[in-house]
């Protein structure tokens, strides 16, 4: 059913016959009616399929994360979108029907800022962790000492999931993040990536996988 | 591609069926707009390559030819990424499609009329590499507060590490310290010189190629 807004100019929204007309960003789109296929895939619609519902279902954990590390209010894109394009070539490995994410080829965040030198996930004897980093004396451009660190814990090994993301813990000049305690209950191997984002949050870095790590619990 | 004096010019601007209108860098352009449906032929699937990989290549560093490339983009109304864009596609790619690849000794990452420094070389040390060069100046070119341009890009890594104000000229050498990485690293050297107003600059100068030994633990 398609309803009026009324207004100096208004406009229609919603269903009018095969034709589903609505508004995006600044946009009004229209697109057919989606309706279900009656043919059988084929085996190339098929693998596309199961690529696409596995990057998907994969990154849709990552949401927040997303949000932050592709900035694409200047593209007609969602920030999902525009992770699952970047990922969906690069981090689905093997052949249908047993394709799997490669934890370690998931690209979180990407941008053009400038990353740190050798980022590295440190545990201490009594459980502590922390991530350090090295910044280099020479700094391009562009970079700032108080671009934002941000880190995200992930962990697949209970059906519900566990991630721990944040974004407020250090800044590119501390060096050092230490990682609050929540982190050491997680069950299994947990997954941890590193990005930096601008200070006005526009100019994320090309996110990095740090590893996979088993925790002590504390 | 055409374009317009704007002196002369006084039409629309904007989209008129595929063809769209607008004004850059003080030029009016008009071009083709819209996706082709048609299969790409062979010779443009060679051209999108070369694009592509020359896009890849210039990407790190972008804000080492903002400045680099500045003075003759304004000269020529372009910008430094037109400039950066076209030389390397006429000049910096080798092999044939699709093994298509950047030849780094025929890159450049700055363009103008200074002359070219005698005596250029680099060697490598434990902190990174030293550059030397005569400090000889030549009347009306070389001024002793002309600035060192120092840029080693890592394809490996598809990364850069340059320096666009270094040192001035009269110093006659140069440190620049490079953090290893945990795998033996390329690195393909270049050197430049920029006055210190920033509106002169010498073609940059290719050093060779050396291998960053590996960190040890």
């Amino acid at each position: 059913m398609a309803y009026h807004i009324p207004g100096g100019l208004g406009e229609f929204r919603g269903r009018v016959a095969g034709v589903v007309v609505y508004r995006w960003r600044q946009l009004k789109l229209g697109r057919s009616r989606p309706g279900k296929s009656s043919r059988k895939p084929s085996k190339d619609q098929k693998r596309q399929r199961s690529r696409l519902g596995l990057i998907s279902r994969y990154l849709s954990k990552f949401v927040y994360v997303v949000r932050d590390g592709y900035n694409t209010k200047r593209m007609n894109i969602t920030s999902m979108n525009a992770a699952v394009k970047q990922n969906f070539h690069t981090a689905v490995t093997g052949e249908y029907p047993n394709l799997k994410v490669e934890d370690a080829l998931v690209q979180l965040s990407k941008g053009t800022l400038d990353h740190v030198y050798r980022p590295t996930v440190k545990t201490k004897e009594n459980g502590d962790i922390t991530v350090e980093w090295i910044n280099p004396d020479r700094q391009k451009p562009g970079v700032n000492d108080h671009d934002t660190v941000h880190l995200v814990f992930y962990s697949d090994a209970l059906r519900r999931r566990q991630l721990f993301y944040m974004d407020d813990l250090a800044l590119r000049k501390d060096d050092i993040a230490n990682v609050p305690d929540t982190v050491n209950y997680f069950k299994g191997p947990v997954h941890v990536w590193m990005f930096l984002l601008s200070a006005d949050g526009k100019r994320p870095s090309n996110s990095r996988y740090l590893g996979v790590f088993n925790f002590i619990k504390k | 591609m055409g374009k317009a004096n704007m002196d002369s010019w006084d039409g629309f601007i904007g989209r008129v069926g595929n063809t769209v209108t607008y004004i850059r860098m003080g030029k009016v352009v008009k071009r083709t707009i819209g996706i082709s449906t048609k299969p790409a032929t062979k010779n443009q699937k060679k051209s999108r390559q070369r694009v592509r990989i020359t896009n890849e290549f210039i990407s790190p560093v972008k804000e080492f030819i903002n400045v680099a490339m500045k003075p003759e983009g304004q000269a020529l109304k372009k910008t430094p990424n037109d400039l950066m864009l076209s030389h390397t596609l006429l000049n910096g790619i080798k092999g044939e499609y699709p093994n298509q690849e950047i030849d780094f000794t025929k890159v450049q990452f700055s363009k103008g009329k200074m002359p070219k420094t005698p005596g250029l070389q680099v060697s490598q040390n434990d902190a990174g590499l030293e550059f030397t060069w005569n400090t000889e100046l030549i009347k009306n070119q070389f001024r002793h507060d002309d600035q060192l341009m120092v840029l080693v890009y890592l394809p490996e890594l598809k990364n850069a590490e340059f320096e666009t104000h270094a040192i001035k000229r009269s110093a006659g050498k140069y440190q620049f310290d490079m953090l290893k990485e945990d795998t033996p690293t390329r690195m393909e050297i270049y050197i430049s010189f920029m006055s210190t107003d920033q509106k002169r600059v010498c073609d940059s100068e290719y050093l060779g190629q050396l291998i960053l030994p590996a960190r040890e633990e």
